[in-house]
C-alpha cells in the first residue's frame, strides 16, 4: 500500500506541472516574438492543405509581423463558436454559416465595408447579396466560392444499360428502378441518399430539386406568404419509388459510406454539393477501376419551367467585431483569400468554385469542369431570401415531425403522403399565422420569388 | 452544554475539511445543473446571442403534446425491459459457472470483461460496420452459413432498437457478471458444502440456497441495470442517432437534441428551455420507476 | 444416491458450462477481434467489405494513427485525465464517504439526503452545458484540469459505497487510534484509508474507465480547445476529419490502441476490484 501511495504521489507531483501547462496561450493576441496572431476557425476540410501552404506563406513572408493560425473545427464549427461567445474568447476570422446570422444580427460581426479598398468592392460587387451578407448597408462577408446542388451519376452504369441521363423526374424515376432491376444481382442499385439524419440529407438533394421545380422555398410561397407543401406530393412520390427501390440501408446511411459504396460502383446516382464531390473522387475516394462519374442538373417534373433553387456561399468568413486586431486580421484575409492569383489557382486546382466573375473569366477552365459543364453555377441557382421560419429561428417552432423529418417517414412510407403534406401545411401555416397575429413580424412576401 | 456545542463545532470544522473537495464538486457538478435545469425549463432560449424568455409551463405543456417523446419513452422502456432481461439470466449464469474454479475460468472472465472497457462510442462506430445491410459482416456470416437469404437490415426501422439491445447487451454482460461473481464468493462456502453433505444437487443448491443469498446483491444490480439502462446514449448516438425515423430514438438522446442540435440543414437554434423540460420529465419518469422497483423489492424481501 | 450418477451429472452440467463460457466468450470477443484485425486492412477492405482476415497486413495503419492523426498526444491526454480523474475520485470519494459514515456534524442530515436524492436521477445531457458553464467560470474550460474535474463530476454513487464500507469497519479501529494520540487526520490517512483498499480498487477502475471511454462529456469540453481533445474522442472524430470518413482503417487502430491501457491495468487490479465488490458494492 505504502508503494501504491508514494508511486500515486509522484504522479500527482508531475501531473500538475502537464496538466496546467499551456493554458491560455493559444488565445493570447500576441505570442513569444511580438507577432499578432490571428486566429481563424473554419469547417472546410476539402482544401485545407490547399490554404494552409498559402497560409503558411504568408506567415513567413508578411511585413506586418501578423500570423494567421488557420485552425479547423470539422463539424463542430457551430457549437465552438457558440461557445466562445459566451466566454468572450470568439477568434478574430470565422466561416460563415447560416447559423451564425443571429450573431450577426446581434452585431458581433464587423462590417466590412469601412476596410475594403476600391478595387475589393469592385472585385466583389457581384457577390453581395440583399438580406444575405448586404443588410442594412453594411456588408459582413463575401462568398468567394459558390456551391450548388445536382445529380451525380455514375458513367458507366448509365453507358452500360444504355440509359439516357434523365432530365424529368419520370425519366430519373425510370433509371433507378431499371439499374436496380437489371444490376441487383451484382450489388448495384439505382439511387441513393444518405438519410440517417434526414434534415441533412435531404436539405442537399430533395428540397433543391423541388424548389427547381415549384418555385416554393421549404414550404414557403413568397408570392402569397403561406405555407403550401401540397407541390411536394409528385416529388414525395418518386423518391418514395426510387428509395424503395435503391440502395439498401440508405435510411442509416451517412454521406462518406455513401460516396465510398458510389466510388465502388455499387450506386447509379445521388445528389449532392458541387464544391466537393470532385475532390472527394479525386482523393478521397478514388473511383474503382473504369467507373466514371457525371454530374448533371436536378431532374424536375416533365413541362415544369425550372424556378430558382438554392445554392450555398462558400468561402466566405465573418470578422469579429470585438477583436482587438480587426485590421491586422483584414489584412491577413486581404493578402491571402482576396488574393486573385490565390483564388485563380483554387479554382483550376478543383478545390472550389469560384463566385466572383473576374476570377471565373481569368481562369483557366479544367477538363472536370469542360466535362461536366453541370458543375458550375447558373441563373437557376439563386440566393433566396429567408422564410419566415429562416428568419425567426427562435420563435418560429414547429412542434411534432419538422419537414424533414416527416419528409423522411413518407419516403420510408411511415405515413401516408397525403395526409402527412396536409398535417404538414396545416401546421406550419397555424404557427405563421400565429407569429403574424403576435406582431411579431409581418406578413413575409417578396414579389421578386413568387411561384409565378 | 456550552462545551459539547463547541466541540461539535470543532468536529463539524474537521468533516467540512474531508467532505469539501467532494463536496465542491458535487455542488458545481451535479447539484448546479439540477438548479439549472428547474430555471430554464421556464424559459425560451436559443443559446448566446439570443435574448431568454421566461414562459412559464409552456415548455412542460409542449413534452406532453409531443408524441415523438413519448415514443421515444416507450422505446427507452422497451430497450431498458430488452436489456436488463437478457444481460441479467446470461451474466449470473456465467458468473454461476465461472465460480466454481472450472479450467480456464480466469480466461473467460477476462474475455467476457473485455467489452465494458472498450468505449461504447468507438464501438458504435465498429458495429456500424458489422450490422449494415450492404455489406456487413454479420449479415455476410449469416448468409455463408446459410441461416439468412437475403441481408436483414439490422438498422432499418423494424431492427434498429433490437439491434441496439443485442449491442448493449454485449456492452453489459461482462460488468453484471462481476457484480454477481463478488455476489457469489461472499456466500459462506461452508453454507454450500453442508447442503452437499445433506444430498442437495447442484440445481437444487442454485435454486433453493444460491439464489436466495444472492438477493441484496441482486437488488442492486438490478437498480444499478435500471439507472444505466435509462442513461445510456453514447452508443445510440454515434450508432444510429435515434433513427430511423426516430425507431430507435430515447428520451436522453431525445434531449440531447435540443441542446446540441447537429445537423448541416444550419439554421436549426438550440431550445435550451424545451431540452431541460423534456429532461425534467425523463428525470422523473426515471425515478418513479426506481422508485417502484424499490417498493416493488422490498415487498419481495418481506414475503421470503 | 448413486455416486457414479451424481458423477456423471457433474460432467453434463460441466460439458454444458463450458460450452456455454465458450459462446458468450466468442459473443464479447468477435468485435473486438474484428476490430483489432481491421486496423490492420486497407480502407477499401474495410468499407467495401472483404474477407475477414486481413488480404495484407498494413501496420502502417499504426505509424498513420500515431504521426499524422497525432495519436500520441491523444494519448496522452487521455492518460493525465484518466489518472487525474482516478486520483481525484478516490480522494475526495473516500474522505467523504468516511465523513459520512462516521461523523456527526451539522447540515450532515440537508447534504446527505442532498446526495440520496440525485444518486438515481436520470439527467442525461440536460448536465453538459451547465458543467460546460461552470467550467467557465472558474476560467478552467480550456485545460486538461478542467476536463477532468468535470469528468469526475459529484461522484455521488462512489461517495455512497465507500459510506457503506466504511460502516463495516469495527468503530473500535478508529476510536483505539484516537487514544493513541493520533490526530483526526492521521487516524483516516494512516489507519482508514489503507482499510478502504478494496473498495478504493472500484472506485479507481471504475472511475479511470469511465474517464478513459467517456464521449460526450470530453467532446463537448473539447470542441472549444481541440488540443485537450483524448482518444476516445479523436477517434470517434475521425468519422468527420480533414480526409473524411476515408479513414476507417485509421480510426480502428486508433481503437485497438484505445484498449491497451485499460486492458492492463484490469489485469492488475482484476483481484482487487472483485474482492472489493464482494466486500463493498453489496453492503452499500
Amino acid at each position: 500500500m505504502k508503494k501504491i501511495i508514494s508511486a500515486l504521489l509522484i504522479v500527482l507531483a508531475i501531473v500538475p506541472s502537464v496538466v496546467f501547462a499551456g493554458g491560455a496561450s493559444e488565445t493570447e493576441a500576441a505570442d513569444a516574438s511580438g507577432k499578432t496572431v490571428i486566429r481563424l476557425w473554419t469547417n472546410d476540410r476539402h482544401d485545407a492543405a490547399f490554404w494552409q501552404e498559402k497560409v503558411d506563406a504568408y506567415n513567413a513572408s508578411n511585413t506586418d509581423n501578423i500570423q494567421l493560425s488557420y485552425e479547423i473545427y470539422t463539424d463542430n464549427l457551430q457549437q465552438a463558436v457558440d461557445m466562445a461567445f459566451q466566454t468572450g474568447e470568439a477568434p478574430d476570422i470565422v466561416k460563415y454559416t447560416e447559423f451564425f446570422d443571429k450573431y450577426i444580427l446581434d452585431g458581433r460581426f464587423a462590417d466590412i465595408l469601412p476596410l475594403m479598398t476600391e478595387e475589393q468592392k469592385a472585385m466583389t460587387q457581384d457577390a453581395w447579396y440583399d438580406g444575405k451578407n448586404y443588410i442594412d448597408g453594411k456588408l459582413y462577408f463575401i462568398p468567394e466560392n459558390n456551391t450548388c446542388l445536382r445529380l451525380f451519376y455514375n458513367k458507366t452504369i448509365f453507358d452500360r444499360l444504355g440509359l439516357k441521363v434523365p432530365e424529368t423526374l419520370d425519366e430519373m424515376v425510370e433509371a433507378a428502378v431499371t439499374i436496380t432491376n437489371e444490376l441487383k444481382g451484382e450489388g448495384i442499385y439505382g439511387f441513393a441518399c444518405n438519410l440517417k439524419n434526414p434534415a441533412t440529407g435531404l436539405n442537399r438533394s430533395f428540397e433543391p430539386e423541388v424548389e427547381r421545380g415549384t418555385g416554393l422555398r421549404l414550404g414557403y410561397d413568397f408570392g402569397t406568404g403561406t405555407y403550401d407543401f401540397t407541390p411536394y406530393i409528385p416529388y414525395l412520390e418518386a423518391w418514395k419509388t426510387m428509395i424503395q427501390n435503391g440502395f439498401p440501408g440508405c435510411e442509416s446511411l451517412d454521406i462518406d459510406p455513401l460516396r465510398s459504396q458510389f466510388a465502388a460502383g455499387k450506386i447509379g446516382m445521388y445528389m449532392s454539393y458541387t464544391h466537393a464531390e470532385p475532390g472527394v473522387y479525386e482523393s478521397q475516394f478514388p473511383m474503382a477501376e473504369g467507373q466514371e462519374w457525371g454530374c448533371t442538373y436536378l431532374p424536375i417534373e416533365e413541362g415544369a419551367a425550372a424556378c430558382g433553387q438554392y445554392f450555398e456561399a462558400a468561402l466566405c468568413f465573418l470578422f469579429n467585431n470585438e477583436s482587438e486586431n480587426l485590421d491586422a486580421a483584414w489584412k491577413a484575409y486581404s493578402a491571402i483569400f482576396l488574393n486573385e492569383d490565390n483564388l485563380r489557382e483554387h479554382f483550376e486546382g478543383g478545390y472550389g468554385i469560384s463566385n466572383l466573375p473576374v476570377v471565373l473569366e481569368s481562369s483557366e477552365m479544367s477538363a472536370q469542369y469542360e466535362a461536366n459543364p453541370a458543375l458550375l453555377k447558373t441563373d437557376e441557382d439563386v440566393m433566396w431570401p429567408k422564410t419566415p421560419e429562416q428568419a425567426y429561428p427562435q420563435d418560429f417552432i414547429v412542434e411534432g415531425l419538422d419537414m424533414y423529418n416527416t419528409f423522411g417517414a413518407i419516403i420510408a412510407g411511415q405515413i401516408d403522403v397525403e395526409s402527412g403534406v396536409a398535417d404538414l401545411t396545416e401546421r406550419y401555416n397555424a404557427v405563421n399565422e400565429r407569429l403574424i397575429s403576435q406582431g411579431v413580424y409581418e406578413r413575409i412576401i417578396n414579389p421578386d420569388f413568387s411561384r409565378n | 452544554m456550552r462545551n459539547l456545542t463547541k466541540k461539535r463545532l470543532k468536529e463539524s470544522m474537521y468533516a467540512y475539511s474531508l467532505l469539501g473537495p467532494n463536496l465542491l464538486l458535487f455542488l458545481c457538478f451535479s447539484f448546479f445543473p439540477v438548479i439549472w435545469m428547474l430555471k430554464y425549463m421556464f424559459f425560451r432560449y436559443g443559446g448566446a446571442g439570443t435574448s431568454e424568455t421566461f414562459i412559464g409551463l409552456e415548455n412542460i405543456m409542449r413534452v406532453f403534446r409531443d408524441g415523438i417523446y413519448w415514443k421515444a419513452v416507450l422505446n427507452t422502456f422497451i430497450y431498458a425491459v430488452g436489456k436488463i432481461i437478457i444481460t441479467i439470466p446470461i451474466s449470473f449464469s456465467l458468473a454461476y459457472i465461472l465460480n466454481k474454479k472450472i479450467k480456464g475460468s480466469g480466461v473467460f472472465q477476462s474475455l467476457v470483461f473485455l467489452p465494458t472497457i472498450m468505449s461504447s462510442a468507438v464501438m458504435g462506430l465498429v458495429f456500424y460496420l458489422l450490422f449494415n445491410v450492404y455489406n456487413g459482416e454479420i449479415n455476410r456470416m449469416l448468409m455463408a452459413a446459410g441461416i439468412v437469404d437475403s441481408p436483414i437490415n439490422w438498422l432499418g426501422a423494424d431492427h434498429a432498437l433490437k439491434t441496439l439491445v443485442i449491442v448493449s447487451v454485449w456492452g453489459a454482460i461482462g460488468n453484471y457478471m462481476v457484480y454477481f461473481l463478488a455476489g457469489l464468493q461472499q456466500i459462506p462456502q461452508e453454507v454450500l458444502e453442508s447442503a452437499e453433505v445433506d444430498g442437495a444437487t447442484g440445481f437444487r443448491r442454485l435454486w433453493n440456497i444460491t439464489i436466495p443469498m444472492m438477493g441484496p446483491i441482486l437488488k442492486i444490480i438490478l437498480m444499478l441495470a435500471i439507472a444505466n439502462a435509462f442513461n445510456d446514449m453514447n452508443m445510440i448516438l454515434v450508432l444510429t442517432e435515434g433513427g430511423p425515423y426516430n425507431a430507435s430514438m430515447v428520451m436522453t438522446l431525445y434531449a440531447y437534441k435540443f441542446f446540441f442540435p447537429v445537423s448541416a440543414a444550419s439554421s436549426v437554434m438550440p431550445q435550451f428551455g424545451y431540452g431541460a423540460a423534456l429532461s425534467f420529465v425523463s428525470a422523473l419518469i426515471a425515478g418513479a420507476v426506481t422508485i417502484l422497483f424499490l417498493r416493488f423489492s422490498k415487498k419481495m424481501s418481506d414475503i421470503y | 444416491m448413486a455416486i457414479d450418477s451424481i458423477k456423471a451429472r457433474h460432467n453434463i452440467f460441466l460439458v454444458f458450462s463450458y460450452i456455454f463460457a465458450v459462446v458468450m466468450s466468442i459473443f464479447t470477443v468477435f468485435p473486438i477481434v474484428y476490430t483489432i484485425l481491421g486496423s490492420f486492412k486497407t480502407n477499401a477492405e474495410l468499407t467495401q467489405g472483404g474477407s475477414f482476415f486481413p488480404s495484407v497486413w498494413h501496420f502502417e495503419n499504426y505509424a498513420k494513427a500515431f504521426i499524422e492523426n497525432d495519436f500520441i498526444t491523444y494519448g496522452l491526454n487521455s492518460i493525465i485525465v484518466s489518472v487525474g480523474v482516478l486520483i481525484i475520485a478516490v480522494f475526495t470519494a473516500s474522505a467523504a464517504g468516511y465523513v459520512f459514515a462516521r461523523k456527526d456534524f451539522i447540515g450532515k442530515k440537508i447534504i446527505f439526503s442532498a446526495y440520496s436524492a440525485l444518486v438515481f436521477i436520470a439527467m442525461g445531457s440536460v448536465t453538459l452545458y451547465p458543467t460546460y458553464s461552470v467550467l467557465t467560470t472558474l476560467h478552467i474550460n480550456k485545460s486538461l484540469l478542467g476536463l477532468i474535474l468535470a469528468l469526475v463530476g459529484g461522484q455521488i454513487t462512489n461517495v455512497l459505497l465507500v459510506t457503506g464500507f466504511v460502516k463495516t469497519v469495527p468503530v473500535e479501529l478508529d476510536e483505539a487510534a484516537t487514544i493513541d494520540g493520533c490526530s483526526q487526520y492521521r487516524t483516516f490517512f494512516q489507519i482508514i484509508f489503507p482499510l478502504l483498499r478494496p473498495i478504493l480498487a472500484v472506485v479507481a477502475l471504475f472511475s479511470f474507465r469511465t474517464a478513459w471511454n467517456d464521449y460526450l462529456t470530453s467532446f463537448i469540453i473539447s470542441i472549444f480547445t481541440p488540443r485537450i481533445k483524448t482518444l476516445t474522442v479523436a477517434v470517434v472524430q475521425m468519422q468527420y476529419s480533414i480526409n473524411a470518413a476515408a479513414e476507417w482503417h485509421v480510426m480502428l487502430a486508433g481503437a485497438s490502441i484505445a484498449i491497451i491501457p485499460i486492458l492492463i491495468l484490469y489485469m492488475f487490479a482484476h483481484k482487487q476490484f472483485i474482492n472489493g465488490l464482494t466486500a463493498g458494492a453489496v453492503k452499500g
